[in-house]
């Protein structure tokens, strides 16, 4: 279905990257390329085949090749480097294709990594012929998850057509919503456009060159570009659609954007790494409210806590037991609030704070943190405490310079006034915006245990610092 | 010249803010002086940050009142 499309389109653009179109016709040419090289190398169906890079013709194009090789597809980006061995152990890849810099075919290394462990899930999986796509989601206990999805059923998703939009390609190629996006853009003849970094500077700009249409991001990219000021520098009136997810949007951070693209209309998007990217609605531009569900998928609410049934579900995790149970539901672990069929996401259940007992969500005090004079960005997150169990600290950007403490004193008033107290951060940390999010644009939560007293202790240097 | 003492009485005060604790016996524990649990977790936080000391869960007991903190504060310090 995919290949049929994108060869009866085949003189549109499909890509944009440095300034110029690709059509369909030369991303397959690039693609046929690719399947020459592959299979000349013994890569086809059934092979785990790794690459690492970002978007760009040439590695959308092996994609593609291995896809329609049937073979299992695991993009990485170079920041898996530095846990690159276990990635691949994981995911039993047999090949690994490196991008340089300039992300072409011809500047790329493929090396062959040897006969791979066993996985019993890729052993079945290969029986159907169907090519495989592996993404990684970080585990609760910190050790990635492998998730094994069957390409065919993604894009199964898609079959329907709809309008193909000029999108920037912001979520990366390693991360689940960015390979929907992809191939929602390459499905219903739309237009991805690559960037080279994820800076405000940079999406902006790419939004004005390749006149964007649809920018899908994250509420803490959002929160950069308010923070940076450079979304005013750059022509953005080709905007149509700003989609946001990934995590929840804080209400300060909505009511900024809408004022400052007042003609782009906004939407909240869910999805799961696991079950795929759900449709939503929201019944007006600036609710955090959201219908979601569509085509294949059913939700229910269990304690609070949002469950999915999905036809698009994924085959399973490669190193971790099934969420999934056995009539097909998997609880998503996100909170949420109930309305007229709607939900309202408050957080995550495994970030929810327990403060002597009381509850408190991350999501509502960064939002009353963010509605504080200055304040671009807040983090909220919890700190292990012998009294309390664990007590609510926050690190928050500022727009402009302030000494730090007169700051951390004010945002504590400005919470008490707002906020029970149990939910007013004990401790207020001022930091640079860029150590708030992680590559991927998503906001860096530290949850939990926080360093030991033992760690702690280490520190302690009280003759380095006299009362 | 400020004391431990004077410091340790500021950095309460201030924790407690808008709040007014009564700190007029230091022997008495603090959760006895107007402070709740969570100002109490917050003295106890201000106390790690200005002397970059981490307060272990085996010892609470002290740091229950200005005295204690200020003892164990001084003994820490080699005054």
């Amino acid at each position: 279905m995919l290949f049929e499309r994108m060869t009866a389109r085949a003189g549109e653009p499909a890509l944009f990257r440095d300034g110029a179109e690709v059509s369909f016709d030369g991303l397959l040419s690039r693609v046929a390329a690719w399947e020459r090289d592959l299979l000349e190398r013994g890569i086809g169906a059934g092979t785990v085949c790794a690459f690492a890079g970002d978007y760009a013709p040439d590695t959308i194009a092996l994609m593609l090749a291995i896809m329609r090789l049937g073979g299992i597809s695991l993009p990485l980006t170079p920041a898996a480097e530095q846990g690159l061995l276990e990635l691949l152990a994981i995911s039993g890849a047999q090949w690994l294709i490196r991008f340089s810099d300039n992300l072409d075919r011809a500047g790329a290394s493929v090396e062959p990594l040897g006969a791979p462990a066993q996985n019993e899930l890729i052993e079945h999986f290969r029986a159907t012929g169907h090519p495989g796509l592996i993404v990684f989601t970080s585990g609760s206990s910190g050790r990635p998850k492998g998730i094994l999805h069957d390409f065919d059923r993604v894009l199964g998703k898609f079959a329907v057509k709809r309008p193909g939009w000029r999108t920037i390609l912001f979520l990366s190629i390693d991360h689940f919503g960015g390979i929907n996006t992809l191939m929602a853009c390459l499905s219903y003849g739309g237009v991805g456009i690559c960037v080279s970094q994820r800076t405000p500077d940079i999406v902006c700009g790419a939004v004005a060159s390749a006149r964007a249409t649809l920018l899908p991001t994250t509420p803490t990219f959002l929160n950069m570009l308010r923070a940076s000021g450079t979304w005013r520098l750059h022509d953005l009136s080709s905007l149509r659609l700003i989609t946001y997810g990934a995590e929840p949007m804080p209400e300060a951070t909505l009511k900024w954007i809408g004022e400052a693209v007042p003609n782009v209309e906004l939407k909240q998007t869910y999805g799961l790494s696991e079950l795929g990217v759900l449709h939503s609605q929201s019944p007006e531009r600036r609710s955090l409210w959201l219908r979601i569900g569509g085509h294949g998928f059913e939700t229910r609410i269990v304690d609070n806590v949002l469950h999915i049934r999905s036809e698009s579900n994924m085959v399973g995790y490669l190193n971790a037991p099934s969420p999934i149970d056995e009539d097909g539901w998997m609880n998503t672990g996100d909170m949420v609030e109930m309305r007229d069929g709607m939900v309202r996401f408050l957080g995550r259940t495994s970030e929810v704070l327990n403060v002597g007992g009381q509850k408190v969500f991350p999501a509502e005090v960064e939002n009353v943190l963010l509605g504080a004079e200055g304040v671009v960005e807040a983090t909220v997150f919890g700190r292990r405490h012998a009294l309390l169990g664990q007590a609510v600290c926050a690190r928050v950007s500022l727009a402009r310079g302030e000494d730090a403490g007169a700051a951390a004193e004010r945002l504590r008033l400005y919470c008490l006034e707002r906020l029970a107290k149990f939910k007013v951060p004990m401790r207020i940390e001022v930091v640079q915006h860029s150590a708030q999010a992680n590559e991927r644009s998503k906001k860096v939560r530290r949850v939990g245990e926080g360093p030991s007293a033992e760690e702690r202790l280490m520190d302690r240097s009280i003759k380095e610092n006299p009362v | 010249m400020t004391t431990i003492r004077d410091n340790v009485v500021r950095l309460i005060f201030e924790a407690c803010r808008p709040r007014h604790p009564d700190l007029s016996d230091h022997s008495r524990a603090l959760l006895d002086s107007g402070l709740d649990s969570l100002d109490y977790t917050r003295v106890l936080m201000a106390v790690e940050d200005h002397y970059k000391i981490a307060i272990a869960d085996n010892e609470l007991d002290k740091f229950g009142s200005v005295d204690k903190i200020v003892s164990h504060l001084e003994e820490w310090v080699g005054a």
